[in-house]
């Protein structure tokens, strides 16, 4: 034996993950790994040793040729340079990124009797596997376990059965490099012998989730993406452990021995049939060279165009924020939760402005990391509360100040002209412009019977007012002042109380709230009016007929017999266990008999009359 | 008393209902004597014989009356329709209504 040029226990400090800077080490062994199809890319694994410890790696493929042209063999001695340390199933080894053949020492046998660090049986020793001896069992039972753990590695098994030195290194072969990358569009729960390669679009955070049955756990996921599609990955409990702090948003990795199911779309705004769930033995591992996979996919929507999106949609946004509200933590009456919320004002070149309201630890800690802050926003579910608002939930990601032509288009934009815009709001008013299904009683008796509880239905109703409010007393309801509160008062003593405000006021605003029978050729209805459509139908704001009660019976009669365009929503509600379709009118526009007209001969022409 | 069914009618379709009771909407233009001029809803002129003591009180007006043989119309009975009324969706009207004698 030469004088030893290895850098000791070397090994010791890469297993432990302790920075080392180019050990000296000794190859023991290398060897191509079994490859799942014929054409795929080879890779070798190979035994480190630095005299005292072994321990087993991977080559990076860039570094194959060295194998190939057997400047790297047995007994090589070379200098690592760069490498990572890969846990894979449990076990950690080295991933060989860049390394130096150190040919100067010549021909040299093996150094030292180095043992396995990582508590293994030295596979360096001459001693077969089915040897006896408590090593061999020890061997034995993993190899089992190993095969119960990933029975989808099959081709991989068949290596396992065969009697060789390297054998409980096989788990490395489920290296997904080593295999043909599948699509992601191309996963289906009938086939779990896939790798993917694909980019981490969006990764939450660690959530915990409890039932009453007391069954509680916890869990994250993340969007994969690659040229084919998205598909959403999730991890519970253990699997939360082993690869949370594996996986960082942006990058690029290989997944593989995971399960595919059918997408909980409740919980999923992924657009994929199907969702991958983590498994004890998937392997998950950073793809160095990830040019062919996209980067981040942005669809993104001009403010104005919101109001073409329905309730729900998800959409793409980039815009500048220009105000950050405040923090807010209200217990959620519904659930009894604290709700952790914050609003932002975003602004658009399209010349619109818009809320989007963050939920969560993102509301809590946001900040903006200076003025003119850009913001690209992944999978906002559109709102239609108070107009056209976004959302963020669980499943949107954002970035401020993302890295992309969007951002510095709309920054320049604001520069030049954003200052002195006016920006329209996307209003709870009617809108000509949105497209809202005109329909008859008969149709709308029709859709609010199949109208599911969560959905809303939005309609436009021609129909004349044949009946008002049945009570002459309970159309209106005393209101707080109040800009934005609008919340009932009550009267205490010579002045009114809002408890939502918190204050007394002298004189509260009248406010109405009735229903209204319309009617057109097919049928008729209730439908409820607040207080701007009251004051459409009645002309004259409710405080009047509150002080002058003898104008109702007049002012209603008046009423009665006029055409309106309604524009209404229609919800299930359930009244006293009864589920009941409630119509409300969101607007009211007098019928304008020449536009009417219009509309009807042009639906004579669409007939072709 | 049935009144005689009226035909709704523009300035082209005169020729082809002389002799008839017909019902005309026009804007009136100007009068000389007891003959009113109106701009019918095909943008034609239709000259209106007045029936005595005739009054008409707003800028559109519709005459029931019979068509004489220069396509000028006999007036019997009018009626105000206002100062806003849209002769071009009443003339899209008419036409159609030419298609559904049925149902008009």
């Amino acid at each position: 034996m030469t004088s030893n040029p290895l850098t000791a226990h070397a090994i010791d400090a890469i297993y432990n993950e302790r920075p080392i800077a180019t050990p000296i080490l000794q190859i023991l062994n290398t060897k191509p790994m079994p490859q799942a199809q014929p054409g795929a890319t080879n890779r070798y694994r190979v035994l480190f040793s630095d005299g005292i410890n072994v321990l087993q790696g991977i080559l990076g493929t860039p570094l194959n040729h060295l194998v190939e042209s057997k400047a790297l063999q047995k007994y090589t001695i070379i200098k690592l340079n760069k490498h990572h340390i890969k846990p894979i199933s449990g076990r950690k080894l080295i991933l060989a990124i860049e390394l130096d053949v150190l040919d100067q020492f010549g021909d040299v046998g093996k150094i030292g009797e180095p043992l396995a660090i990582d508590g293994e049986p030295a596979p360096q020793g001459a001693a077969p596997v089915a040897a006896s001896g408590s090593a061999g069992r020890a061997v034995q039972q993993q190899q089992q376990q190993q095969q119960y753990r990933a029975p989808q590695n099959n081709p991989y098994q068949q290596q396992m059965h065969q009697p060789q030195q390297n054998h409980h290194t096989n788990q490395t072969v489920m290296t997904p490099s080593g295999a043909p990358v599948s699509s992601i569009s191309s996963l289906n729960p009938y086939h779990n012998r896939w790798t993917i390669m694909a980019r981490v679009t969006q990764k939450s955070d660690v959530k915990t989730w409890s039932k009453p049955n007391g069954n509680e756990g916890r869990l994250f996921s993340m969007t994969l993406m690659d040229d084919s599609g998205e598909i959403k990955v999730t991890a519970f409990n253990q699997q939360v452990d082993d690869f949370f702090n594996v996986v960082e948003e942006g990058k690029v990795y290989y997944l593989s021995a995971a399960k595919v199911d059918i997408a909980k779309k409740q919980f999923s705004t992924v657009k994929n049939d199907y969702e991958i769930v983590l498994q004890r033995d998937s392997q998950i591992e950073l793809a160095q060279n990830s040019h062919n996979v996209p980067e981040m996919r942005h669809e993104f929507v001009p403010l104005a165009n919101l109001v073409n999106h329905n309730e729900k949609d998800t959409v793409d946004v980039i815009a500048l924020i220009t105000d950050v509200g405040e923090f807010t933590d209200n217990i959620s009456q519904k659930t009894g939760k604290p709700l952790l919320k914050r609003d932002l004002t975003l602004i658009d070149p399209s010349g619109f402005t818009t809320r989007v309201t963050i939920w969560g630890n993102q509301a809590q800690t946001f900040a903006l990391p200076g003025p003119h802050t850009v913001i690209a926003l992944k999978g906002a579910s559109v709102s239609n509360y108070g107009g056209k608002t976004l959302n963020a939930f669980g499943s949107t990601t954002f970035k401020l100040n993302p890295d992309i032509p969007e951002a510095f288009d709309i920054r320049g934009w604001y520069e030049k002209h954003g200052k002195d815009f006016n920006f329209q709001t996307h209003s709870s008013d009617f809108k000509p412009t949105a497209e809202t299904p005109r329909m008859t009683f008969d149709e709308v008796k029709l859709a609010a019977a199949n109208l599911d509880p969560s959905q809303t239905l939005y309609f436009e109703i021609k129909g004349t007012i044949v009946m008002m409010s049945k009570s002459e007393n309970t159309f209106q309801y005393p209101a707080c002042p109040k800009a934005g509160c609008n919340k009932k008062v009550m009267e205490d003593g010579n002045s009114w109380r809002c408890e939502n405000c918190n204050m007394t006021v002298p004189e509260p605003e009248y406010r109405y709230i009735m229903g209204v029978n319309a009617s057109d050729h097919t049928g008729q209805d209730w439908i409820q009016a607040f207080n701007d459509a009251g004051r459409v139908i009645t002309g004259r704001p409710a405080e009047d007929l509150v002080k002058n009660p003898e104008l109702v019976p007049i002012t209603f009669a008046k009423s009665t017999f006029k055409s309106y365009i309604f524009k209404c929503r229609a919800k299930q509600e359930s009244y006293r266990d009864e589920a009941k379709v409630r119509i409300s009118i969101v607007a009211i526009h007098p019928l304008d008999p020449v536009e009417e007209s219009k509309k009807l001969l042009k639906q004579l022409e669409e007939y072709g009359i | 008393m049935t009144l005689p069914t009226t035909k709704r009618i523009n300035s082209a379709m005169l020729q082809s209902t002389i002799g008839e009771t017909v019902r005309f909407v026009g804007e009136l233009k100007g009068r000389q004597d007891n003959i009113a001029t109106f701009l019918s809803s095909d943008k034609g002129t239709v000259m209106v014989h007045m029936s005595d003591g005739a009054q008409y009180g707003t800028k559109f007006m519709e005459i029931i009356g019979t068509v004489n043989g220069d396509r000028s119309i006999n007036e019997m009975t009018s009626t105000n329709f206002g100062h806003s009324f849209d002769l071009e969706t009443y003339d899209a009207m008419i036409v159609k209504a030419q298609k559904f004698p049925s149902v008009f």
